[in-house]
């Protein structure tokens, strides 16, 4: 039966191509088909599981395989999520480029012979004035200084009571405010006008 | 020989009635007066005489400089030796790259001390500390003095200095009293004629306050019972005995 077959599909072929087909040496001795390259491909018909069409196996593998991915994603998420939080940089510790430029520096003057002395001579006259200044600070200290343990020893030779009512601490004193000399003197009710600003502050988010 | 006795005898009463004093909690102040009239007699009766001082608070304000003193001419010149030599050892800076010049720096000026503001006001001399001196009749005679007013019994020292402040006639001032404790004591005895067995002299104790606000109603400044003079000037207005023991404390830093 295959036999009838084949031999019909080969002469329908053999009609078909311009290849001369040596069919009858295809067909050879005894009829036996030889197995040539093409035809072994239509001459074998592949039985395959679409050309089946059975239903489709479920693997088992599948719903553990899945899983395992998201586990292992999970895991990678962990790994980046435990690298620490970036440093905020501290801007005032970063001196800026333009200060490492040379072209900005000034040279050092060539100071002439009396330029120097005349700095040399007002060093020392300063420190001269400082000492002085010195001196009066601490004189007038420790004079005050003994102006208030002589009044402590007449007030204790007076009344023991007011004496001690004079060692005790005031509470009230501190915290103790006041407002240091200006260069101009201040006006009275005075209100400085409020301005507007930019605050251009980089703010950094970890 | 007989200072440390009646100081001894004088305390020993007291001591044996402030732990009393101390336990009590409200009314603590009223038990304190009661003490202190008790040990007067008390001391009295046993020596024959409490403290023969008579004492006086005193405030001593100041009212510390509002501006800036100007500069002395070695100061001035070591600022610009200074200025001199740090612009060296900058470097240039945006403006300068391009323009090669210097920067002008803003000259403050000092403000002078004009002339003409009245011995008794506040405003003069902004650049030094300032101390008030008031009118005061002292035995006979009305003497420049720190103002001052004599203690009473039951308040301290402080609070004597506090009521000067407050009582001063046509003036409030508001002062921060720096602490409990005197800055100086003048002793001084009174006349022979005023002299009793009881009271020998007074004994004035100053204490220091810094000026926080205030002002002076126009007729006492018309007076001229107020006076705000500088360390410099106090010796145009004080005696001398007084001027050397307050001379002391006032610091003119």
């Amino acid at each position: 039966m295959s036999m009838a077959v084949s031999r019909a599909l080969c002469r329908v072929l053999s009609r078909q191509s311009a290849v001369p087909t040596n069919v009858s040496s295809l067909m050879g001795v005894d009829g036996h088909v030889s197995q040539g390259p093409w035809f072994a491909s239509v001459l074998t018909l592949k039985t395959s599981a679409p050309l089946r069409a059975e239903p489709k196996k479920k693997k088992k593998v599948d719903p553990r395989r899945e899983q395992m991915v998201r586990e292992r994603l999970k895991k990678k998420l962990k790994k980046l999520e435990r690298v620490p939080p970036e440093l905020i940089p501290i801007e005032d510790f970063t001196t800026p480029a333009k200060y490492m430029d040379e072209t900005r520096v000034r040279g050092a003057p060539q100071l002439p012979f009396e330029e120097s002395e005349r700095r040399a001579l007002l060093l020392k006259e300063w420190s001269r004035y400082k000492q002085t200044q010195h001196r009066a600070e601490m004189e007038a200290v420790g004079l005050a200084v003994e102006a208030q343990r002589e009044a402590l020893e007449e007030l204790r030779l007076e009344s023991e009571e007011l004496y001690q009512a004079a060692l005790r601490p005031d509470p009230l004193l501190f915290p103790f405010n006041h407002q240091g000399p200006s260069y101009t003197p201040p006006k009275a009710q005075y209100e400085a006008p409020e301005g507007k600003y930019n605050n251009i502050t980089k703010v950094y988010t970890q | 020989m007989a200072p440390p006795c009646w100081r001894m005898a004088a305390t020993r009463p007291l001591c044996s009635l402030v732990p009393t004093v101390r336990r009590t909690g409200p009314g603590h102040t009223a038990v304190r007066q009661m003490a202190l009239r008790a040990a007067g007699p008390a001391a009295a009766q046993t020596q024959g005489g409490a403290s023969r001082w008579r004492l006086h608070g005193a405030v001593c304000l100041q009212r510390l400089p509002v501006v800036s003193q100007e500069r002395n001419p070695v100061e001035h010149r070591f600022a610009e030796l200074m200025h001199q030599v740090e612009t060296n050892s900058e470097m240039l800076h945006d403006q300068q790259v391009e323009t090669n010049s210097e920067i002008q720096t803003d000259v403050y000026l000092c403000v002078p001390d004009v002339g003409g503001t009245a011995l008794g006001s506040v405003e003069r001399c902004l650049g030094d500390s300032l101390v008030l001196l008031v009118q005061q009749a002292v035995g006979k005679e009305n003497i420049w003095l720190l103002p001052q007013a004599q203690w009473e019994a039951g308040e301290t020292l402080r609070q004597t200095a506090e009521r000067v402040l407050t009582s001063l006639p046509g003036a409030d001032f508001k002062a921060t009293f720096l602490g409990n404790t005197p800055c100086g004591v003048y002793k001084y005895k009174f006349p022979k004629d005023v002299r009793t067995a009881r009271c020998v002299g007074a004994k004035v104790f100053f204490f220091k306050a810094l000026l926080s606000g205030g002002s002076i109603s126009q007729s006492a400044s018309q007076k001229g019972a107020f006076l705000w003079a500088k360390k410099t000037e106090l010796q145009g207005y004080l005696k001398p005995a007084y001027l050397e023991k307050v001379r002391r404390f006032i610091l003119d830093l």
